[in-house]
C-alpha cells in the first residue's frame, strides 16, 4: 500500500502540474484571435483531451483515497455520508483546484507569480496521500455544514443581519496613502472584478459648503431591493442574512437590474471579461461570484463567506483607516478589524444615514457623516488616485471597457 | 449621555428581579473606587436587562460618575468587548443601565469606571447567564398586504383573457367542420376539394398550451428573498454545487490539520498560507500590496504573539479561537528561520 | 350604375394582381431588403461570439438602440388594433380596405419588435430561463406574458377575417399559381364556402376577438411602458407612462399604416379603394393622437418642471438645451404640431400632407423612443460624470436589419395572401348601392343629382349611419 501512494504521490507531482499548464496553453491557443481557426481547432481539442485526462485522474486518485481511508483509518468509518452525497459532501482536502488556490492567498494573487503554485499544489497532493484525509474529513464535514448549508447564526441559532457602517470622516480617499482606494484595489484583487468594476467604488461628492467628501460605495444591500424586485428569473435575490446576491450561471443579462438600481451599483460583463487565467480556478458560487461570466450582471456581495470563515471582507481588511465596519443586526455588533462595537448605538451617536432613504430601499449599509477630518483631510485636497487593474495584460482572449 | 436615567431609591427596593451579588469584591484600585453591582443572574435574549452599579469612592456613595456596561464577544475572527451601555451614577452613587440582550452568550461581563476623572479603575466583573429563545430579533420591514390584490387576480385575468382566445380560435376549428358538413351535404363543387380544418385544430391547441404554460410559469415563480423567519426557503445548495459536486470552501482560512507534516518550518509555511497571510505579506512573507515583508525581519516570539493577536497598524487581530498560540509559534519559526534560499 | 357583381369581379382582379404578377422591381426590392437583413445577421454573429462589446452600451447607459427598437415596433404595432378593432366595433365604413394591411403591420412588428428583446440580451441562449424561472412580479414577465399574448391574439384576429378572402383565392388561383401557394391556400381556407353557419362561427370568433384585442392592446404598451416606469429614475418613474406609450403607440401605429398603405397603393394602383378620403381620415386621426400626445407631454413637463429636483434638472436640460436638444424639439415640433397643422390647414390636407405627417411621425416616434431609454439612463445617479452613448455600427445595422425584416416580411405577405378584405368591402358596396337605390325611390331627384354619385369616392366616404355586421 504504501509503494503505491508513493507512486501515485510522483505521478501527481510531476505530471498534473505539467499538465494543467499545457491545457492552460492549449487553451489559449484555442481562444487566441490572431491565430488561424485550423490551429485554434487544434489546440481546443488538444485542451479538452488533457482536461479529460485530469479529470479521469482526479476520479482515480479520489477512488483511491477512499479506499486508503476505510484500509488505514478506522475513525473514517464514523462519517456514513457517501462521498458524493449534496447533503454531506466531504472535502477530499488536496486534490481541489480551489485548494491550491486558497493556499496562495486568494485575496493578493495579483501578487502572487504562479510559478509557486504547483509547488503548494504538490505538497497539498503529498499531505493527502500520506493519510491525511481521515482528519481533514472530518473537520470539513462540520465546518461545511456550519457554514454553506444555513446562513451564518448566532450562537444560538439566530441568522446573522449583516450591515456596513462606513466612517466617512475617517475616509480620506486614500489620498494619504497616495494609493487608489485601498477598499477596492483590494476587493478588485481579491475578487478578479474585471475592468472597469468597482464594486465599491469611491464617490467623491461636493459638500455644501465646498469642498468635497469621499464615499465608499459598496452595494447598498437593500432590505427591500429593486433590483430583486424587477429581475424575471430570480437570478438575483436576498438572502436570509438580508444581503443581495446574483447567480450569475442563471442571469440572462437583460440588464433591467441596472436601470432599477437607483445607486448604479451594478456592472455588466460587456465582453468576455478581463481576468488573470488564475481565476478560471476558482468554483464559480454567487457568494464570491468568481470566475466572471460574459453577458451576466455582477456587483458586491459583501462576502459573506469570508465572514462565515473568519475573515472580513477585503474592503474591511485593506481599510488603512479602519472606517468601514462589518457588523451584525442581529447581535447588533460591528468591527472595523481592531475594535468591536455596538452597531445602533455607533450609527445613532454619530448621526448615521443611509443614501436616499427617502427611496424607501432600506439599505443595509449606513454612513456617518463626515470628510476625512479624523485622519486629517483637508475638505479642500480635491482628488483621488484612480484605480487599477493589475492582471490586465495577463487576461487572455478578454477584452476591457470604460464604463 | 445615552440612556442615562436616574434610579429612584425606591426602584432598587422593588426590582424583584435583580439579585445583588456583591459588593466590592475587587477593590484592586489605588485610587479608591469601588464598583458594586445588582444585576440579574439570567437573562433571556430580547428582554430589557436593567443592571445596577453602585459607585463608592472611599466608601463614600460617588456622584456624577460615569460607568459603562461591556461584554465580550466576537466576529469575523475579531474578538473583543462591546460596551452595551453606559450611564452616570446619582447622589446615593448609583447608575441604572438597561439594554437589550442581543447576544447569544455574554461571557465576562465588564462595568468601569469612565469618567470624569482620569482614573485607572479595575472593572467589576460578573456573569449574566443567557436563555436563548431563537426567535429573529431583527425584521425587515414588511409592506402593505391588500386582501385579494394579489397574484390569484392576476391569475384570473390572464385565463380569462386566454379562454376567450382560446375559444375564438376554437370558432374557426367549427368554420372548417361546418364546411365539410356542407360540401359532403350538397354536391356543390368547390374548386379545391382537399381543404380541412387542421391548421384551425393546430392554432386551438397551441392556445390552450400557451395559456396553461403561462399559468404554470405564474405558479412556479421562484422566490426571491429569503425570509429570515422561514429560513428553510433559502438553500445555498441549488446555486452552490452548480458545475461541482464539492462546495466552495471560502477565500480565508484552510484547513490547519495539513500542516502535520512532522517538519516545523514546512508546517509554519503552510499555516502561513492557510490562516491568509500572504494575503497581505505576500507569498513566502516578502511583503505585498497591503503588508510589509515579514520573513526574516519578526522579532521575539512575544512580540510577535502580541503583534498576531492584537494587530498593529491596519492589521486585523487574530483572536485565540482562529489563530491557537502553537500555530502561531509554528508560522513566527518560519518566519525567523524560513529563508532557506 | 355599375352592377355589384362586375364591381366585384374588378375588386378582385386588382386584389389577386400582386399574387399573379411580379416585376423585376420586385426581385430586386426583395434581393436590397435580404442583403440589409444579411448585414444585419453578420453582425448579430460578431455580437453572439464577442458579447455586448461589440455595442456602444456601457454600465452607466446599459439600454439603447436596441430597446428603443423595441418599443418603436411594438408601438407601430398598434396600428391593427386600433383601424381593425376600434373602427370595427364602431362600424366606422370606411376601414374595409385598410383593415388587412394595419393587421398584418401588427403581426410582423410585433415580431420584429419581440425579437430585439432577444437580441438586447446577454446570454439569448438562456431565453428558457424566463419560462423555467419566471417571476411574475417582474416587468420583464408582464411583458414576456402581455406580448405572448398579443402576438397570439392578433395573429388570430388577423386570420380569422381573411378565411372568406382565403376561399376566394383558393378557388380563383387555383391554375394560377404553384403548388406551394395552392397548399397554403387549401389550407388557410379551412373549406370555407361560405355558408351562413361558417359565417355564423367566423362573426363570433371576428367579434369575440374585436372585443378583447383592445384591452389586450392597451395593456401591452402599458406594460412596455412599466418597464422604465417601475425603476427610481427620474424622468422614467411617472404614473403618465403608461398614457403616453399608448397614445404615441397609436399615433406612430396610424402612421406606418399611412406609410404602407400609400405605397401598396403606388405600387399596385389600387387608387379606386384606397382613396384619398381613407388617407384623411387616418390624417384625422393622426391629428387627435397628435392632439392628446402634445396635451400628454405638457402633463409631464410641467409637473416635473414645477418640482425641478436636482436630477430633473439635469433630465431637462440634456432635453430643452443640450445633447438631446434636437431630437426633441424635432419631435415636438415635426412631430407633434407639425402634423396638427397640416391636417387642420385645408390646403394641405390632401394624400401627400398625410403622408407627409405620416412620415414626420413615424421619424419623430422613433427619436422619442429613443431620448426616453438614453436620457433616463443618462441622468446621474450618484457623483459622477454622466456618460455618453451613441449606437455602434454594430447596432444601427442590426437597426436596420429589423426594419428590413419588417418591410420583407410585408413585401412577401403581399405576394400570397389577399391585402383587401375582399368580402366586407364587397358587403360595404351592396349596402351602398342598396342605399343609393332605396334614396333614388325615395328622394326627389333633383336631390339625387346633388347628392353622392356611384364610385369609389362616394363609397369610402358616405357616413351611413346604421350598416348591420353583415
Amino acid at each position: 500500500m504504501r509503494e503505491t501512494t508513493h507512486d501515485q504521490r510522483k505521478q501527481a507531482l510531476t505530471s498534473g502540474p505539467v499538465l494543467a499548464v499545457l491545457a492552460v496553453g492549449a487553451a489559449a491557443v484555442a481562444a487566441a484571435p490572431a491565430l488561424s481557426p485550423a490551429l485554434r481547432v487544434v489546440g481546443g481539442l488538444i485542451a479538452l483531451a488533457i482536461v479529460l485526462v485530469l479529470l479521469s485522474a482526479r476520479q482515480r486518485r479520489r477512488s483511491q483515497i477512499e479506499t486508503n481511508s476505510i484500509d488505514d483509518t478506522a475513525h473514517m468509518l464514523s462519517i456514513d455520508a457517501p462521498v458524493e452525497s449534496l447533503e454531506t459532501p466531504i472535502k477530499i482536502v488536496g486534490v481541489e483546484r480551489r485548494a491550491a488556490l486558497k493556499m496562495v492567498g486568494f485575496g493578493a494573487l495579483g501578487a502572487v507569480p504562479m510559478m509557486a503554485a504547483p509547488r503548494l499544489m504538490d505538497q497539498l497532493v503529498a499531505n493527502v496521500i500520506t493519510g491525511k484525509t481521515g482528519s481533514a474529513t472530518t473537520k470539513t464535514l462540520s465546518l461545511h455544514d456550519q457554514a454553506f448549508q444555513d446562513p451564518a447564526l448566532t450562537k444560538d441559532g439566530r441568522i446573522r443581519q449583516w450591515t456596513m457602517i462606513i466612517d466617512l470622516r475617517r475616509c480620506d480617499g486614500c489620498q494619504s496613502q497616495g494609493t487608489a482606494p485601498q477598499c477596492t484595489t483590494s476587493c478588485i484583487e481579491g475578487h478578479f472584478a474585471p475592468e472597469p468594476m468597482e464594486w465599491i467604488e469611491v464617490y467623491e461628492a461636493e459638500l455644501p459648503g465646498g469642498g468635497t467628501q469621499f464615499i465608499p460605495t459598496p452595494c447598498q444591500q437593500c432590505e427591500d431591493p429593486p433590483c430583486v424586485k424587477v429581475c424575471p428569473v430570480g437570478a438575483t435575490f436576498s438572502t436570509p442574512e438580508g444581503t443581495v446576491l446574483i447567480d450569475q450561471g442563471r442571469c440572462i443579462g437583460c440588464r433591467i437590474c441596472m436601470a432599477a438600481c437607483p445607486y448604479d451599483r451594478r456592472f455588466f460583463n460587456w465582453g468576455n471579461p478581463p481576468i488573470p487565467p488564475e481565476a478560471a480556478f476558482a468554483d464559480y458560487h454567487p457568494d464570491h461570484q468568481t470566475p466572471s461570466i460574459r453577458g451576466t450582471v455582477m456587483k458586491c456581495d459583501f462576502c459573506p463567506d469570508m465572514v462565515r470563515d473568519g475573515t472580513l471582507p477585503f474592503c474591511i481588511q485593506a481599510c488603512p483607516n479602519d472606517a468601514i465596519y462589518y457588523g451584525d443586526l442581529e447581535e447588533d455588533i460591528a468591527t472595523n478589524g481592531r475594535t468591536i462595537v455596538k452597531a445602533t448605538a455607533l450609527i445613532d451617536d454619530n448621526n448615521g444615514y443611509r443614501l436616499k432613504e427617502h427611496l424607501g430601499t432600506e439599505p443595509r449599509v449606513f454612513y456617518i457623516p463626515g470628510h476625512g477630518e479624523d485622519v486629517g483631510r483637508d475638505p479642500h485636497t480635491e482628488g483621488r488616485v484612480e484605480t487599477e487593474w493589475p492582471w490586465v495584460e495577463r487576461a487572455e482572449g478578454a477584452a476591457s471597457w470604460s464604463r | 449621555m445615552r440612556h442615562m436615567r436616574r434610579a429612584l431609591a425606591g426602584a432598587l427596593m422593588s426590582a424583584t428581579a435583580v439579585i445583588v451579588l456583591g459588593f466590592g469584591s475587587g477593590p484592586v484600585l489605588a485610587a479608591e473606587i469601588g464598583i458594586a453591582v445588582g444585576a440579574p443572574e439570567s437573562a433571556t435574549v430580547g428582554d430589557d436587562v436593567e443592571v445596577k452599579a453602585i459607585v463608592t469612592s472611599d466608601d463614600e456613595p460617588l456622584e456624577g460618575a460615569v460607568v459603562a456596561l461591556s461584554y465580550s464577544t466576537s466576529l469575523a475572527g475579531v474578538a473583543g468587548r462591546v460596551e452595551l451601555v453606559s450611564a452616570v451614577t446619582d447622589a446615593e452613587g448609583i447608575a441604572v443601565m438597561t439594554y437589550e440582550q442581543r447576544a447569544a452568550d455574554n461571557g465576562e461581563m465588564h462595568i468601569e469606571y469612565v469618567g470624569p476623572e482620569d482614573i485607572d479603575a479595575a472593572p467589576f466583573i460578573f456573569t449574566i447567564a443567557v436563555e436563548n429563545e431563537q426567535h429573529q430579533l431583527y425584521a425587515p420591514i414588511s409592506g402593505i398586504k391588500i386582501p385579494l390584490l394579489n397574484g390569484t387576480l392576476v391569475i384570473a385575468v390572464i385565463a380569462g383573457v386566454w379562454s376567450m382566445i382560446a375559444f375564438s380560435a376554437y370558432q374557426l376549428v367549427r368554420v372548417g367542420r361546418a364546411g365539410k358538413g356542407e360540401r359532403s351535404a350538397s354536391s356543390v363543387a368547390v374548386a379545391s376539394e382537399q381543404g380541412s380544418a387542421w391548421i384551425a385544430t393546430i392554432l386551438t391547441i397551441a392556445t390552450l398550451i400557451t395559456a396553461v404554460g403561462m399559468v404554470i410559469v405564474f405558479l412556479r415563480t421562484p422566490l426571491a428573498s429569503g425570509d429570515p423567519l422561514q429560513p428553510e426557503r433559502y438553500d445555498r445548495s441549488p446555486i452552490a454545487f452548480i458545475e461541482s459536486d464539492l462546495p466552495y470552501e471560502g477565500t480565508g482560512l484552510a484547513e490547519a490539520s495539513l500542516a502535520e507534516t512532522g517538519d516545523s518550518l514546512a508546517d509554519g509555511e503552510m499555516l502561513y498560507f492557510q490562516y491568509g497571510c500572504a494575503s497581505c505579506h505576500g507569498l513566502s512573507g516578502i511583503g505585498a500590496v497591503v503588508g510589509p515583508g515579514l520573513l526574516g525581519e519578526v522579532g521575539s516570539l512575544g512580540g510577535f504573539l502580541e503583534d498576531v493577536r492584537e494587530g498593529p497598524n491596519e492589521m486585523p487581530g487574530y483572536a485565540a479561537g482562529v489563530l491557537s498560540d502553537d500555530d502561531i509559534e509554528l508560522i513566527h519559526r518560519f518566519l525567523k528561520e524560513g529563508d532557506r534560499g | 350604375m355599375e352592377s355589384v357583381i362586375r364591381w366585384r369581379e374588378r375588386l378582385i382582379a386588382k386584389t389577386t394582381k400582386p399574387t399573379l404578377r411580379t416585376t423585376a422591381w420586385y426581385w430586386v426590392w426583395l434581393s436590397f431588403l435580404v442583403s440589409v437583413m444579411a448585414i444585419g445577421v453578420y453582425s448579430y454573429s460578431t455580437q453572439w461570439r464577442d458579447g455586448l462589446i461589440v455595442t456602444n452600451m456601457r454600465d452607466r447607459i446599459s439600454w439603447g438602440l436596441y430597446i428603443s427598437a423595441f418599443v418603436f415596433f411594438i408601438g407601430i404595432s398598434h396600428a391593427g388594433t386600433l383601424i381593425s378593432a376600434i373602427l370595427r366595433a364602431s362600424k366606422a365604413r370606411w376601414r374595409a380596405p385598410v383593415t388587412r394591411t394595419a393587421e398584418f403591420i401588427t403581426a410582423f412588428s410585433l415580431l420584429i419588435g419581440a425579437s430585439f428583446v432577444v437580441i438586447d440580451m446577454g446570454r439569448p441562449e438562456r431565453i428558457f430561463n424566463v419560462y423555467l424561472f419566471g417571476r411574475w412580479q417582474s416587468p420583464i414577465m408582464w411583458d414576456v406574458m402581455a406580448i405572448t399574448t398579443y402576438l397570439t391574439a392578433s395573429l388570430i384576429y388577423l386570420y380569422a377575417p381573411m378565411i372568406p378572402d382565403l376561399g376566394l383565392f383558393r378557388d380563383r388561383l387555383a391554375d394560377e399559381v404553384g403548388p406551394v401557394r395552392n397548399w397554403i391556400y387549401r389550407t388557410l381556407a379551412l373549406d370555407w364556402i361560405g355558408t351562413p353557419t361558417q359565417f355564423k362561427y367566423l362573426g363570433k370568433a371576428i367579434t369575440l376577438m374585436m372585443l378583447i384585442i383592445i384591452p389586450i392592446a392597451v395593456s401591452v404598451h402599458t406594460v412596455v411602458s412599466w418597464i422604465f416606469g417601475m425603476t427610481l429614475r427620474v424622468g422614467w418613474n411617472t404614473t403618465i407612462f403608461g398614457v403616453l406609450f399608448v397614445a404615441g403607440a397609436i399615433f406612430s401605429g396610424i402612421a406606418t399604416l399611412v406609410i404602407v398603405l400609400a405605397v401598396l397603393r403606388r405600387i399596385y394602383h389600387w387608387e379606386e379603394y384606397l382613396t384619398p378620403k381613407h388617407f384623411i381620415y387616418l390624417g384625422y386621426l393622426l391629428a387627435a393622437f397628435a392632439a392628446v400626445m402634445i396635451y400628454v407631454n405638457i402633463s409631464e413637463f410641467v409637473t416635473t418642471g414645477f418640482k425641478l429636483e436636482e436630477a430633473g434638472e439635469f433630465a431637462f436640460r440634456q432635453l430643452f438645451l443640450e445633447d438631446f436638444s434636437v431630437m426633441f424639439w424635432f419631435y415636438i415640433i415635426g412631430g407633434l404640431i407639425t402634423p396638427l397643422v397640416l391636417m387642420v390647414v385645408p390646403k394641405t390636407r390632401t394624400i401627400a400632407g398625410v403622408v407627409t405627417a405620416a412620415v414626420l411621425v413615424v421619424i419623430a416616434m422613433f427619436l422619442e423612443r429613443y431620448f426616453i431609454v438614453v436620457t433616463g439612463l443618462r441622468v446621474p445617479l450618484m457623483p459622477y460624470e454622466p456618460a455618453n452613448y451613441f449606437p455602434s455600427m454594430v447596432e444601427w445595422s442590426i437597426f436596420a436589419a429589423g426594419l428590413a425584416g419588417f418591410a420583407l416580411l410585408i413585401t412577401i405577405a403581399v405576394k400570397i395572401f389577399p391585402m383587401f378584405a375582399v368580402w366586407e368591402m364587397v358587403e360595404e358596396r351592396e349596402q351602398q348601392v342598396a342605399l343609393e337605390i332605396a334614396q333614388s325611390i325615395l328622394v326627389d331627384e333633383d336631390m339625387r343629382d346633388d347628392g353622392e354619385t356611384s364610385g369609389a369616392g362616394a363609397l369610402a366616404g358616405s357616413p351611413i349611419p346604421e350598416g348591420g355586421a353583415r
